[in-house]
């Protein structure tokens, strides 16, 4: 046995070296700073724009316009800028001044805010108002649809019928009993209702149609989800509410193809290049080098974003940053720490899914059994909501 | 029937907003060099003065330079620096292109000339009038140390904490780290499990008739000398891996990482039942020791996932884990000293507790890898 005195000598030594190996390596920990670039050619385009500055002080006509455009535009981009500036202009009426028509638009851009209380109050003003209003009727139906509180959800879509498409109406209520336990009986009666009225109905009501028939088939797992999806994208190609559940549609499936064709050209919105990541992932291990060389490419910027919205306390987006944090860098437990935050406020089948995945992925059995729970007390079911080894095969 | 307007129709979809890089303006502050950097998206910039000269609808370079002098007249009003009551004189330097996640930005290099030597105080006010989603993200670096801000609307201003406050962050990651190690079963039963070869020689030593002769003192250095050995080995290793993960240098994936603690634990009680194998005790603590240390990085990382003062909090947590597993040696080995003449008698103690630690670990690790 070595001799107390050798032993300690040689602990010393080993304990100096470490020491210095963890000097050396300890640096002051500060945001990277991208480096200046060289300067580009004078006629370089470096950014397209489009957006159109306030010079003068609106009128309140203009920025219901502006509102409204912006908020378009939001729903077909996910530029988040405009979410701002619509909020900024929204900021000069007072409140005094608001018609239907602005409060139906502040109720919208609280809800892409995720305000959700004060876009839900805004709307029960708005109704108490005009009791008839399908607008907002609809939006509240969504709301509390998307909050997972679906008797008011349902009591909404009943106050529609009469008011709205009959599509529009049967669509609401479809969705609402598609998370309460009738995800097939709503599929076969609003797919009826829509081979009845689709030569009555108009691109808008096909188009919600279409994503409504897609969604819940997406949940019961039937093939048509792609088909639907696939002719709501052609009417709306801009939607990206679309072409991010066609391109999840497709990746699900096992379409690599597809969601790369899907997704191109879709740099800026964050789910949309997750996908896109995934999908080339699944090329790369067939092919080579341009696959793994832009999956890598974005999989650096994606993280770079995280780490942005981390730093900027964004929590706007719970539901993006989980997936980043669960898919690109494999951290389920503060993935499922924003999946919990998220889930509070919002139980959509994604952000379901999220709470579950990173539940099972960090071994949070408990945290996927009190999700399970309450799925389980709305008889809710989605085809992609993930199941604990143990339990496969047993969905009860 | 009233027809729905369409973003009506498209916001009933889905409420949630999809994530698109939001309008930030980067501040990167130096404050022992007096110098730092703005860096602002063209689209934000063309939104504060009108860049695009033949409204075609593109920036180009040529445009951008054109504009330089309005864009700084535009900082000069809605950026600024102080120190204490003073303000800061500003030096605006040619600015530059870079390059940001969601494309191209403007990079507007500064120095700072500061009348006094009281902390900086940055306000910024840039864009908040055109969007109120627009945030400006601070990274700094003075002497103590570095560290990240967001300013705000509702929030415009900011002041960079004095030199004390590494103190604060010393005792609260000192803290952290006791509580960790406390709480960590898996770590605690591991250390137990190395442990229990030490006891069992200490009870083999003190029947025999060299231990009568000796003085307590030395006694009880026996007892410790090997326990120091494998803390100090344990000690060392895990350090260096926590300081690796916690430095984003080396991070394996959290479960495997979770798994191989919960493995360790299983051998290191399982080898506890065999005295031929006793003598690897060392290389256990120095081999598993590797893996004990990123599970502790998970924690720290938790705790602070853009800490600024890493040098501190990393030194901190580490001698918070040491301060735990000393107070774990220095309650375990004078009970056990204590009790050794009743372990010698009755050996079926240490043969169960390390029958027990092994389970347990199995259990962990199935738990860990299979549900």
């Amino acid at each position: 046995m070595m001799k107390t005195k050798q032993l300690l000598t040689h602990c010393y030594r080993c304990c100096v070296l470490l020491a210095l190996v963890q000097i050396a390596l300890v640096q002051p920990a500060k945001a990277d700073i991208p480096p200046l670039l060289a300067t580009p050619p004078p006629e370089q385009v470096l950014q397209q724009v489009s957006l159109k500055r306030v010079d003068a002080m609106p009128d309140i006509l203009w920025i219901k316009d502006n509102v409204r455009a912006k908020l378009l535009t939001v729903r077909e981009t996910g530029d988040q800028r405009l979410l701002g500036q619509a909020q900024q202009l929204m900021s000069m009426v007072s409140d005094d001044k608001m018609d239907i028509e602005l409060r139906l638009l502040r109720a919208s851009l609280l809800q892409s805010l995720h305000q959700f209380g004060d876009s839900t109050r805004e709307l029960q003003k708005i109704l108490l108002l005009s009791p008839a209003n399908a607008q907002a009727l609809l939006m509240l139906a969504s709301i509390q649809l998307a909050q997972g509180n679906y008797s008011a959800a349902s009591q909404a879509c009943k106050a529609l019928l009469g008011r709205a498409p009959m599509l529009i109406s049967a669509g609401c209520a479809s969705q609402v009993a598609a998370r309460t336990g009738q995800a097939a009986l709503a599929y076969k009666r609003l797919h009826q209702l829509y081979l009845r009225e689709q030569n009555n109905s108009d691109d808008d009501v096909l188009h919600y149609t279409w994503v409504s028939l897609a969604d819940i088939a997406d949940q019961t797992g039937e093939p048509s989800a792609a088909h639907w999806w696939q002719k709501a994208l052609q009417i709306r190609p801009r939607d990206l509410y679309t072409r991010i559940g066609a391109a999840n549609n497709a990746l699900g499936r096992g379409s690599a193809d597809e969601v790369l064709a899907m997704t191109e050209h879709h740099g800026d919105v964050d789910a949309l290049l997750l996908l896109r990541v995934q999908a080339l992932s699944a090329h790369a291990k067939d092919e080579a080098a341009p696959a793994k060389d832009e999956a890598a490419a974005l999989h650096e910027r994606l993280l770079q974003r995280l780490e942005e919205a981390r730093w900027r306390g964004d929590t706007l987006h719970a539901r993006d940053q989980g997936w980043m944090l669960l898919r690109l860098k494999h951290s389920p437990e503060e993935a499922l720490k924003l999946a919990q935050i998220n889930w509070e406020t919002q139980r959509e089948p994604e952000d379901t899914r999220l709470l579950l995945d990173s539940a099972l992925a960090a071994h949070r059995l408990d945290v996927y059994a009190d999700a399970k729970q309450w799925l389980d007390s709305h008889q809710q079911w989605h085809a992609r909501f993930p199941m604990p080894a143990r339990t496969k095969g047993d969905r009860s | 029937m009233r027809t729905i307007a369409l973003f009506m129709l498209l916001s009933c979809f889905s409420v949630c907003a999809w994530s698109h890089k939001a309008s930030d303006g980067f501040i990167y502050l130096d404050i022992p060099r007096e110098a730092g950097r703005l860096d602002l998206a063209l689209v934000d910039l063309h939104n504060v003065v009108d860049l695009d000269d033949n409204d075609d609808g593109q920036l180009i370079w040529r445009e951008i330079s054109r504009h330089q002098a309005e864009l700084q007249a535009y900082l000069v009003r809605h950026f600024a620096l102080s120190a204490g009551l003073q303000p800061c004189a500003l030096h605006w330097q040619p600015s530059a292109l870079t390059h940001h996640s969601d494309g191209y930005y403007l990079a507007f290099p500064f120095t700072a000339t500061c009348r006094e030597s009281a902390a900086w105080q940055i306000n910024y006010n840039i864009l908040f009038d055109q969007d109120s989603l627009h945030r400006g993200l601070v990274s700094w670096q003075n002497a103590e140390g570095t560290g990240l801000a967001v300013l705000s609307p509702d929030a415009p201003r900011y002041v960079l904490p004095d030199s004390m406050s590494w103190k604060a962050l010393f005792f609260d990651y000192f803290q952290q780290g006791v509580t960790h190690l406390l709480e960590g079963y898996d770590h605690i039963l591991f250390l137990l499990a190395l442990l229990l070869p030490v006891i069992r020689q200490l009870a083999l030593a003190s029947t025999q008739d060299a231990w009568q002769k000796k003085s307590a003192v030395s006694r009880l250095w026996m007892a410790f000398r090997d326990v120091l050995c494998i803390a100090t080995l344990f000690t060392l290793t895990h350090s260096f891996t926590l300081a690796l993960a916690a430095l984003d240098l080396a991070r394996p994936p959290q479960t495997l990482v979770e798994i191989l603690i919960a493995l360790s634990v299983s051998i290191a009680g399982g080898l506890a039942l065999m005295p031929r194998w006793h003598r690897f005790r060392h290389l256990l603590a120095l081999g598993f020791g590797l893996i004990h240390g990123f599970g502790f990085a998970n924690v720290l990382f938790e705790l602070a996932p853009s800490v600024s003062q890493r040098t501190v909090s990393l030194l901190a947590f580490n001698l918070g884990v040491e301060a735990g597993q000393a107070m774990l040696i220095v309650t375990v080995i004078p009970v056990m000293f204590g009790l050794r003449t009743f372990l010698c008698k009755h050996p079926w103690i240490l043969h169960g507790s390390a029958y027990g630690i092994a389970l347990c670990g199995l259990l962990w690790t199935w738990q860990r890898a299979f549900l």
